[in-house]
């Protein structure tokens, strides 16, 4: 269990809310190992945000931490104060954020946002923080840095300001990089030229990353385990091929089929209904509602993780020795042989 | 054909004529001339006391907001705006002044510094009160905002601490709009100064306009409105000024980074 660089077991999180207490995270573990990349994947409001911002220690005041624990380095940071979480954020815990028009200070030069970090290492001048931070600006492939240094957020595009997030997430060389939604809000252009260059600073850094997303594209690519999140719940995990060329849960299942390609003329497939209401989280499978295929018990009880093989876990009732075969839907079966092609 | 030689000499040798009544055929701004460094110490005054506890006040109540704090210093602010200057001017001076003898009644001017001070403080004080509520009012909404905006969270992640990235990242961008707020109100506080200064017999500008006005001193009125209006202009400058030294987005025409 070495190489286990952070683990989260049965992280339970919910939020005060006037019409009662939403259960935003429902016991989610999972691990992460030293220079992997784990990806969680769901829809919005399944819990995976909530998740990573527990890990980080910067959740809003409503949340309450129902149970679990994150353990990084022998220390559960859940218990740890927010004085000592200082050493943690940012030093050893990256963290790159969705939406890289709001997230830098609109006020400030890019320099001094990135050398604000550099410095909480430890005291250093001023011309060799500048040097630091513009060898950064380079390494995450901003052009002209020593010029940019001191240009302001407004005067970058959207893609050069994740770039200089990035920088910010790798100022302190942290170990574990966290990755919440990193290209959502950009150009599909711009979208692989970060995810390719995520996947090249993990190489060179020897970074583990935990990688959040609704686009399962954007996973095939980068991730080598896959985490599937529904209702606050993970619901099926493994390897990304095993995720992508035998998923179990009905879920992950649906989520596969409503996947544009470029290859089939037909409608796109979507998942009908809507996600549940977790101030009220349903009894049985959360994903039964919406699953034409739900069985009776999906309704009145919670599944198990069923084992698939080593690595490979999904947590519904069809996977029960008892449960009536349920084929795959023919349009899901047809992509996964594409994709098989594809990827030999 | 009057009033074109008066608007004539205006122009021409910014001759603004002479006080008819008040100070019969003094010229008006020599009339002028002695009350405006008066009139201006008390807009100043209260202008510079206002700020700090505003910014106190609104940073308080922004940091605990819907606690007790805030909600004391919501109903302050609330008092403080609804109620005029004037009101307090003369609450101020019959309790503070009358009743327990803190202050001097009415403005000293002697050449005693210690006495002329504290005979402002009561004054300066009264028209401060409306300030520092509009301030604290603004500074927490601003606040409030940006503390939940994304690159405070992304400034916490950096590893800087809460206090830290208060201050380094919430604080200035919540100053862009104060300026807004802050230079203007020095026109206001010049509007109540006009009752106040009578309240408190400062020889000042608005009680020498209050004067005139009441006794048809017609170039007189029209010296002081001269000078009013030239202050309201003048700090509609300095907050057009000041946005492009707080905001570098606003920064229009500069060549440097291109």
């Amino acid at each position: 269990m070495s190489d286990v660089i952070l683990s989260v077991d049965n992280l339970a999180v919910s939020f005060r809310s006037d019409n009662g207490m939403v259960r935003a995270v429902r016991g989610v573990s999972f691990d992460l190992k030293r220079g992997e990349t784990v990806a969680i994947v769901g829809e919005s409001g399944s819990g995976k945000s909530v998740t990573i911002k527990s890990i980080m220690g910067i959740l809003t005041k409503n949340a309450v931490i129902d149970s679990g624990t994150i353990t990084y380095d022998g220390m559960d940071l859940l218990k740890l104060s927010e004085k000592e979480y200082h050493h943690i954020r940012g030093a050893k815990i990256g963290l790159i954020f969705q939406d890289p028009l709001s997230a830098l200070n609109p006020l400030m030069k890019i320099g001094h946002q990135i050398t604000e970090a550099l410095r909480l290492n430890g005291p250093i001048s001023k011309e060799e923080a500048r040097q630091r931070a513009v060898e950064l600006m380079d390494s995450v492939g901003i052009p002209d840095a020593q010029r940019r240094f001191d240009q302001y957020p407004f005067q970058f595009s959207g893609g050069m300001r994740q770039r200089v997030v990035i920088a910010i997430a790798l100022a302190r060389d942290p170990e574990i990089l966290i990755c919440d939604e990193p290209t959502t809000a950009l150009d599909v252009t711009v979208q692989a030229k970060i995810l390719d260059l995520i996947g090249e600073i993990k190489a060179k850094r020897n970074l583990s990353i935990i990688f959040i997303t609704h686009d399962l594209g954007v996973v095939a690519s980068i991730a080598d385990r896959i985490n599937v999140m529904y209702a606050g719940k993970i619901v099926e995990t493994g390897t990304t091929e095993e995720i992508f060329f035998d998923p179990r849960h009905p879920y992950t299942q649906a989520l596969l089929a409503s996947m544009p390609d470029l290859e089939t003329s037909e409608k796109l497939a979507s998942i009908p209904g809507v996600p549940p209401n977790m101030i009220y989280p349903p009894k049985g499978d959360a994903f039964a509602a919406r699953n034409p295929n739900a069985l009776k018990i999906d309704f009145e009880r919670e599944p198990p993780f069923f084992k698939i093989s080593d690595t490979h876990y999904a947590a519904t009732w069809t996977l029960h020795p008892y449960a009536p075969k349920i084929e795959m839907p023919g349009v899901l079966k047809e992509r996964i042989e594409r994709m098989r092609r594809n990827h030999a | 054909m009057q009033y074109f030689y008066f608007w004539r000499n205006i122009i021409v040798d910014g001759d603004w004529g002479v006080s008819v009544k008040i100070e019969p055929s003094v010229p008006v701004f020599q009339v002028l001339r002695n009350r405006i460094p008066v009139t201006m110490a008390l807009n100043i005054a209260s202008l510079l006391v206002s700020i700090p506890l505003g910014i106190i006040t609104g940073t308080l109540a922004a940091l605990k907001k819907s606690k007790l704090p805030d909600h004391v210093l919501s109903l302050m602010v609330v008092l403080f705006i609804s109620v005029p200057s004037f009101v307090f001017a003369s609450l101020l001076q019959y309790f503070a002044a009358g009743q327990f003898g803190w202050f001097p009644v009415v403005f000293q001017n002697t050449t005693d510094m210690a006495v002329k001070i504290s005979s402002m403080v009561l004054p300066v004080l009264a028209l401060a009160l409306h300030p520092i509520a509009s301030i604290c009012r603004y500074l927490r909404g601003e606040l409030i905002e940006t503390l939940s905006s994304e690159f405070m969270l992304l400034a916490r992640t950096k590893g800087l601490s809460h206090y830290k990235a208060i201050v380094c990242h919430a604080f200035r961008n919540s100053m862009v709009p104060m300026a807004n707020v802050v230079i203007p109100m020095f026109t206001h506080i010049m509007g109540g100064s006009l009752v106040v200064e009578k309240i408190f017999s400062i020889p000042g500008v608005g009680g020498i306009m209050t004067n005139a006005v009441s006794v048809n001193d017609h170039s007189l009125t029209m010296a002081a409105l001269i000078f009013y209006s030239a202050i309201s202009l003048f700090t509609i400058l300095l907050v057009d000024i000041s946005y492009g030294i707080i905001d570098p987005r606003v920064r229009l025409g500069g060549k440097k980074n291109g």
